[in-house]
């Protein structure tokens, strides 16, 4: 920093502040209120006295013809009710090519308009994983100046296309005394407001009529604590109460009836309107796909070899922009381009799948983070698509974008999801399946005896499952160069103490079946030798040591898998020696999860078996006392030694 | 009249509009002439598709990279009030083959400054051509996600785009290039000066063919050096035009080693180079340049010590006098008649070290504009953004103050000029900014001095200057011996020492150990702790007032502004306490302990006072884990008490480079582990440990005294550098050290 610039900064900065407006002094009354709400919400800086929403539709002309677009009032009132000094007040608006945000303002008590207060700016809200998206976000920030400080703001949110108003979330990160949320329903307009999640809330609905003959629907939320952003919980619509709105139809001008989503029909029909208009040219593909299928003689190994191929050459390079969002990218232009998104890329497996003579299908659905299925139709249920392969009877689900998985395996994500298969003008509801936490198998067993201090021993892990097209997927994408080192790093748990040689692997290229490493190990520094004791810590991998969830986290955890690792160590008890003490054993089976922990003498060795599994995934907040006690459980055993005296 | 008006508007957009499409046009058509230059080059380095076979294995391989960087000028030469502008241009060009799916994802999604003069092609194994179209990018929102590989040497701008290059895989050639040019207008100056440029030119693929090629109008001068291996400018005078067109070439180099301690310009083949104008050939200027058409490819002692003087005298003295008479006022005021120069030094030193820190709060006020608490807070609590150890003064105006302090005291000194270690030696310095200034004041007792950090001592030296030489130099005489080398001193390992004292106690369920840590931190070894341990109005309001730095708010005489400032502070202060005692349990947390509880920190000493050097603090907390039940035994984990090591792994042990490290330090611990009452400790004799080499030393003892477990453990990094032969001396006192940690003793029933 010169001093150059400090001086020129006294210059700058004048007449700006000349110009900001003041916000008047908090009341005594707000700042009672502040310090009442504090003991509601202790640890929240600001809560939300009011947030009133409201929505009206109407009938609008473009270009195209005629379209319902929806309007949104909203105005959030803030009180500060927390902290000696000051906090920024932030939060954003989403909004996309098919919406606007605009009228942002800002108002002190009794309503009056703060004019060049606050900041308000547009950016690009770059999602992880999307290459690029029409998702933007409105941002607005304004000071708080300490516990009393009212400060209300109000913005407009226009929907273009009503096809994408979809619902309607309560929560806010910071707690509200009431959110009300009205709906004025024009005549004309066919539309079902659905409170989901609402039980355990005080969520009122009311109906009224305008004056126009509209139906006005209310929500009155009272009392929402803080939405807290949590790591691993599930998707908001699972837990978080909120309004889905299923629209049916609307009635325009000239008295003609438009559907919407009444059915679920019509949904599809929206969608295969989208699939129709993909100009698909197979004979581009079809060189590289009968290539592929030549030398194959059943009917899996060729299914394999273009689904394979898929997975292998084409990457997953999202633009999710307007309608590219919905609309599949035609097989030709995927295939050259070698990239697209989850829809180019089941499509274009499709269509070389049709080529090589099979039944496969378009399929729609959402990922487990979605709690919708299709009883009430929307574009909100599906984020994903996936190709569904019609054999012998038997659906397969074929997805592209998860590298490596073998045919006939589904990815945990889109495990039992309700999904929606292309069947021409009609369609067909299914369910993926669901596999048991054996699935994603992890196994180790090592034979150990004491060298020198260390133990030294042969081993070989196995994976299946998701930890298989993991690290299947993990080493096709290191640089060769440092590939060998890799795999040693991931056997030796970059850990200096365990060295590793001789490594043997199974086929990497072969995604079939398990992989497996057999090597020769050396772990240093898990003996402690007295005199006429050795000391010995045989686990070193010590799994969930630390994994407690603490007393204030508010959401079930949610793993990415089920998980299930079975552990079987053996060590030979050195001549000389015998066992005088086994850490004890843990046995704690729930249907959510289980660890079982235990040590053995058998002849001369002792034998170490553990058995981890996360049985469905997840573990919810009713569990985590038992499970806090659980791995102090384990804690306690991965701390305890295995005891030889000298006889 | 409304009407017109509407019409005149609607004109002047329609032909904004068609101006703009065809400003468009134009831009296209010369981009697609640069295109057309540089992909239809007849360089054959650029049609090689072959790899040799050693380099199969490679992720990719840069079969050739070339940098053309162009130094020309535009306008008349007539007098100096002529309209003269000058410019650079720099195309980097790299023909990359892609041999593993992980070099593809590197580079199918490209990014590249929002300019239309740059371009892709894609050749396939079959020799097949595909030029990207880059109508298809889009703008890159966070600029923080662009891969280094895509910046420039040269320029810098914030706007980049990026595209999803299609059907590339194992096999292709991604041939790519992009052309940026930037703009001085200098209508009134005699003599100008280039940016520096110092760059290493290893890539992280090992490349077969780097080429430079500098193309230089011939009213400019070059200065350039080759260090560690890079290229020597051949041939020195070819001629195009009214140009000189200088090259380099650098064949099969290595691709760059990810390693611990390394100053990449020492180490990897390095260019610096800096380019000037002169308006007439010979006239006066400040630069050490050679002739007209000829690269100067080294300067003398002499040449240096003259530019070097130059550049000091010009130097702007407005800060200089404007602080210079507080300073020399200050210290009459403080010390009256003093003659002893290491009293006066340490008086001017503090008062311009307390300069450092006192207008952070005047100049981050306007960050929010309309939220001036909200800056002073952040001012206040991010360490990071704005806490002293990130504000040092420029070396320029402290040797400037210092000198003009001296001269009024009547102290016999001499400027002292040194290149910072991680740049170079002093004898390969070629540019004109390359040195960082100082002083050397005489006398029986001679000592450096260097700018301060905010919480530096005038003994500790700035890291980046030992052990460097420094020309010596007394700018304003003209008689005499011009100058003197004299090397830096390399401050001790027993310099920068930390001392820790720790108590450790169990609870009766001998489940958590209860810490008293007493830390005490000397020499550079304070740096980290300027942060994490002292809060900056602790005794920024002392030293203000102390040293009349009270800064011009520029609030000033609005008192609710004011107000607004003050509770500001109050409430910064409030969370910087509470802040300190976070970070400190995140430190230990990194450090390998698992924090039960955090119950309380306090600092003894700030270590900002000659009389009081050290940072001193102490602090207690209980730690989870440390002690485990083993039947009837406990197990403690001893060794873990110091806090977790440096570990050595496999694929570090081959050593590409030399060591560089920034200091000498030391950790001394100093333990006692009460032994609970019944039990006896066995299995100590492994605490002991002894490694002590040339590099450093890794030493520990373990005795029992009374009921106590004494332990003792002592590492030293004795050098600042070491050739890389010498790294396996290093490791023997690292690896020792994590040893050390993984020693557990055991708790037995007495």
């Amino acid at each position: 920093m010169t001093y150059k610039s400090m001086i020129w900064c006294f210059i700058a900065l004048l007449p700006f502040i000349a110009n900001s407006q003041v916000r008047p002094k908090a009341t005594p009354e707000d700042v009672q209120l502040a310090k009442d709400l504090l003991k509601k919400y202790p640890t929240d800086d600001v809560a939300s006295l009011k947030k009133t929403t409201s929505f009206t539709f109407a009938l609008e002309k473009n270009k195209s013809g005629e379209y319902v677009s929806v309007r949104q009032k909203e105005k959030d009132e803030i009180l500060q009710i927390k902290g000696s000094g000051y906090v920024t007040y932030g939060n954003s608006i989403g909004f996309d090519s098919t919406s606007s945000v605009s009228g942002v303002k800002f108002f002190a008590r009794k309503d009056r308009e703060l004019k060049t207060f606050g900041s308000i700016k547009s950016a690009s809200y770059e999602e992880n994983g999307i290459f690029h998206s029409d998702a933007k976000i409105f941002q607005v920030a304004f000071p708080m100046d300490g516990p009393g400080c009212y400060t209300a703001f109000e913005f407009e949110k226009k929907y273009n296309e009503i096809k994408y108003f979809t619902s309607y979330y309560f929560h806010e990160y910071y707690p509200a005394e009431l959110v009300s949320v009205s709906y004025e329903i024009p005549k004309w307009l066919d539309i079902d407001l659905i409170l989901k999640n609402g039980e355990g809330y005080d969520i009122k609905r009311t109906e009224t009529k305008s004056k126009e003959g509209n139906t006005i629907i209310t929500f009155n939320a009272s009392k929402l604590k803080a939405n807290k952003q949590e790591s691993n919980a599930p998707g908001a619509s699972y837990y978080l109460p909120h309004i889905f709105v299923h629209l049916k139809s609307y009635t325009d001008k000239a008295g003609k009836k438009h559907d919407l989503f009444p059915t679920t029909a019509n949904l599809y029909a929206w969608y295969r309107s989208l699939t129709k208009a993909i100009d698909n040219d197979p004979s581009k593909i079809r060189a590289t796909t009968e290539g592929l299928i030549k030398d194959k003689k059943t009917n899996e190994e060729k299914i394999e070899s273009i689904f394979y191929w898929v997975q292998d050459n084409i990457r997953y390079i999202a633009f999710e922009n307007g309608i590219a969002g919905f609309k599949p990218d035609a097989c030709q232009r995927v295939y050259s381009k070698k990239f697209g998104d989850c829809k180019g890329m089941a499509n274009l497996l499709k269509e070389m799948l049709v080529i090589a003579g099979f039944d496969a299908r378009l399929t729609w659905l959402g990922t487990r983070s979605i709690a919708y299925d299709y009883t009430i139709p929307s574009v909100a249920i599906d984020n994903h698509m996936i190709c569904t392969l019609m054999m012998d009877g038997k659906k397969y689900f074929l997805d592209t974008t998860e590298k490596f998985i073998s045919f006939g395996d589904v990815a945990h994500r889109i495990q039992n999801r309700p999904v929606m298969i292309e069947d021409g003008d009609n369609f067909q509801l299914a369910t993926t399946p669901e596999f048991p936490k054996e699935r994603n198998k992890r196994e180790t067993t090592i034979k150990f005896e004491i060298k020198n201090d260390k133990l030294v021993g042969k081993a070989r892990e196995s994976y299946d499952g998701e930890g298989k097209t993991y690290i299947l997927h993990a080493y096709s994408m290191i640089r060769s160069d440092v590939k060998e080192d890799a795999i040693k790093k991931l056997i030796n748990r970059d850990n200096k103490n365990i060295s590793v040689s001789n490594i043997k692997t199974t086929d990497f290229e072969d995604r079939r079946g398990t992989i497996s490493f057999d090597y020769d190990i050396a772990v240093d520094n898990q003996l402690t030798d007295l005199e006429k004791e050795k000391y010995i810590t045989i686990d070193f991998d010590q799994e969930f040591k630390n994994f407690t969830f603490d007393s204030t986290r508010t959401k079930d955890y949610e793993y990415d898998h089920n998980y299930y690792s079975v552990k079987k160590i053996e060590l030979t008890i050195p001549a000389g020696f015998k066992v005088t003490h086994l850490p004890e054993a843990v046995e704690k089976v729930t249907p959510n999860y289980s660890f079982k922990l235990q040590y053995k003498v058998e002849g001369n060795k002792v034998v170490y078996s553990k058995i981890l599994s996360i049985d469905k995934a997840i573990i919810p907040k009713a569990d985590f006392t038992e499970w806090n006690e659980a791995i102090k459980k384990v804690r306690k055993a991965y701390g305890d030694q295995l005891i030889l005296t000298k006889i | 009249m409304k009407k017109c008006a509407f019409l005149f508007v609607a004109l002047l957009i329609s032909f904004s509009a068609i101006a703009q499409s065809r400003s468009e046009q134009k831009a296209d058509a010369e981009a697609k002439k640069i295109r057309d230059e540089v992909f239809g080059s007849s360089d054959k380095d650029f049609a090689v598709t072959a790899v040799p076979e050693n380099l199969k294995k490679e992720s990719a391989v840069i079969i050739c990279q070339k940098l053309t960087q162009v130094f020309d000028k535009e306008g008349a030469d007539i007098g100096i009030s002529s309209n003269k502008s000058l410019s650079t241009t720099e195309t980097i060009r790299k023909r990359i083959k892609l041999q593993d799916k992980s070099a593809v994802e590197t580079f199918s999604e490209f990014y590249f400054k929002n300019t239309k003069d740059i371009g892709i092609l894609i050749e396939k194994p079959d020799g097949r051509k595909t030029e990207i179209n880059l109508k298809e990018a889009v703008e890159v929102s966070d600029n923080t996600l662009i891969p280094s590989i895509y910046r420039s040497y040269y320029a810098f701008s914030f706007k980049y785009k990026k595209i999803a290059i299609p059907d590339l895989q194992p096999g292709d050639i991604i041939d790519y290039f992009y052309r940026v040019t930037e703009t001085y207008y200098i209508p009134t100056v005699t003599q100008f000066a280039f940016n520096d440029v110092i760059v290493s030119l290893a890539n992280s693929y090992p490349t077969l063919k780097q080429k430079i090629e500098f193309k230089v109008e011939k009213q400019f001068y070059i200065n350039i050096k080759s260090l560690n291996g890079a290229p020597t400018l051949t041939p020195e005078n070819q001629k195009e035009g009214n140009y000189s067109i200088y090259t380099m070439v650098l064949e099969n180099q290595d691709k760059q080693h990810d390693e611990r301690w390394v100053y990449p310009y020492r180490s990897t083949p390095t260019i610096k180079y800096q380019v000037f104008f002169l308006r007439s050939e010979g006239s006066k200027t400040n630069y050490a340049v050679g002739e007209r058409g000829k690269p100067k490819t080294s300067i003398t002692p002499d040449e240096a010590v003259e530019q070097i003087t130059n550049i000091y005298e010009d130097a702007s003295s407005y800060i200089v006098s404007a602080y210079g008479y507080t300073v020399s006022k200050y210290v009459t005021e403080q010390l009256g008649k003093e003659t002893d120069p290491a009293k006066i030094a340490y008086a001017a030193y503090s008062y311009l070290r307390a300069l450092i820190s006192a207008p952070v709060l005047v100049e981050t006020y306007p960050g929010y504009l309309d939220q001036p608490y909200e800056t002073v807070k952040e001012a206040l609590t991010n360490a990071d953004l704005y806490g002293p150890n990130n504000e040092t003064i420029s070396d320029e105006i402290f040797t400037k103050m210092m000198a003009s302090v001296f001269k009024k005291k009547k102290i016999e000194f001499r400027v002292a000029f040194a290149v910072p270690r991680h740049i170079g030696n002093l004898e390969d310095a070629i540019l004109a900014n390359e040195f960082m200034w100082g002083i050397h004041v005489e006398g029986p007792k001679p000592f450096f001095l260097f700018a301060p950090s905010s919480g530096t001592l005038p003994g500790e030296l700035d890291a980046r200057m030992q052990g460097v030489d420094a020309y010596l130099i007394n700018p304003k005489s003209k008689t005499g011996k011009k100058y003197e080398i004299k090397k830096v001193p390399v401050s001790t390992h027993e310099n920068n020492a930390t001392v820790e004292k720790l108590a450790v106690t169990f609870d009766e369920g001998m489940e958590l150990a209860t810490f008293n840590r007493n830390v005490t931190v000397k020499g550079l070894n304070k740096d980290p702790y300027y942060n994490s341990t002292i809060i900056v109005n602790d005794y920024l309001d002392s030293e203000i007032a102390k040293y009349d730095l009270k800064p011009r708010y520029i609030y000033k005489g609005k008192k609710d502004k004011m107000a607004i400032i003050d509770a500001g502070v109050k409430s910064a202060r409030e969370e910087a306490v509470k802040n300190r005692k976070d970070s400190q349990k995140a430190e230990l947390e990194d450090n390998g302990f698992e924090i039960g509880t955090y119950d309380s920190f306090d600092l003894v000493s700030d270590g900002r006072e000659k009389a009081k050097p050290e940072i001193k603090f102490t602090e207690k907390f209980t730690v989870k884990n440390l002690i485990k039940k083993a039947g009837p035994t406990y197990i403690l984990d001893a060794g873990k008490i110091i806090g977790e090591q440096l570990e050595v792994k496999e694929d570090e042990l081959k050593r590409h480079y030399d060591i560089y490290m920034g200091n000498t330090r030391s950790f001394n611990y100093e333990i006692a582990v009460t032994i609970p009452e019944g039990y006896k400790v066995e299995g100590i004799d492994k605490l002991n440990k002894d490694v002590d080499n040339a590099t450093g030393f890794f030493k520990s003892t373990a005795k029992v005294e009374g009921n106590q477990l004494i332990i003792t453990a002592s590492k030293a990094y004795k050098t600042i550098y070491e050739k890389k032969e010498n790294w396996p001396e290093m490791v023997k006192f690292l690896d020792e050290a994590y040893k050390f940690t993984q020693v557990k003793v055991v708790l037995k029933k007495a």
